[in-house]
């Protein structure tokens, strides 16, 4: 797990365990890419 | 390579695996029948989250980038601020398509080297950015797909780069 993740967001509860920060502009969408599996994990 | 491995190392929440069936038709023809044949692939896609200090919080969607599977990419990239892009130096000629779609899709990007034992070291910087014909801007970095923190630097500066080179309404 990450050790980082002091987060200064703050947070509203919705549902039942589920946080979401309560501004959506700081919500950002990365891909995390690269090439498709030439070397697939076992 | 890393993408299911650094998205498990930095996640807050359990990160999700999927694995798709897609069926493609064969790039290979048969030469002697001529017909092309359908087989099915498996596509990995990973999601997760992590909280940055400052109060972003990036959602993470792991996919392979290959032009084969564009319908899908686009679908995964839509609404996507940036890309990080995990090249293995070992094999950097597989990363192009990925680069490709990258460049297509106007995402800005940074490139993450995987740090693998075997891993060429007669490789300088400059002959990477080189081989993969990088702008001067994008961000270079090794990554440790394993670490926490090695990963994060990563994501870090991409979304650096991501700050750098908002548009300038958002500045
Ligand atoms: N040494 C090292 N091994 C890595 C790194 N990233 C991934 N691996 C290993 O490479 C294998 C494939 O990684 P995976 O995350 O499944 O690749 P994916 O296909 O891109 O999702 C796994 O056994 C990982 O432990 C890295 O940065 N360094
Ligand atoms: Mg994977």
């Amino acid at each position: 797990m990450a050790s980082a993740t002091s987060s200064t967001v703050d947070t509203a509860a919705v549902g039942d365990g589920i946080h979401l920060p309560d501004t959506a502009r700081d919500l950002v969408k990365i891909l995390v890419t690269g090439p498709f599996g030439w070397a697939r994990p076992p | 390579m890393g993408k299911t491995t650094l998205i498990g190392s930095v996640s807050e929440i359990r990160p999700l695996h999927t694995e798709e069936q897609l069926t493609e038709a064969s790039a290979q023809v048969d030469d002697l029948a001529g017909v092309r044949d359908k087989s099915t692939t498996t596509v990995a896609i990973d999601f997760g989250r992590i909280s940055l200090p400052g109060g972003i919080v990036l959602y993470l969607f792991g996919t392979p980038g290959q032009e084969r599977f564009r319908p899908l990419w686009d679908d995964i990239a839509y609404g996507a601020l940036g890309a990080l892009v995990l090249v293995d130096a070992r094999r950097i000629d597989a990363s192009f398509d990925v680069l490709g779609l990258v460049e297509e899709t106007g995402l800005p990007y940074a490139v993450a080297f995987n740090t693998f034992p075997d891993a060429p070291r007669h490789h300088t910087p400059e002959q990477l950015r080189a081989a993969l014909d990088l702008e001067p801007a994008t961000p270079m970095v090794t990554c440790d797909a394993r670490e926490p923190n090695s990963s994060i630097d990563a994501l870090l500066a991409l979304v650096q780069h991501l700050i750098d080179h908002r548009p300038a309404e958002h500045r």
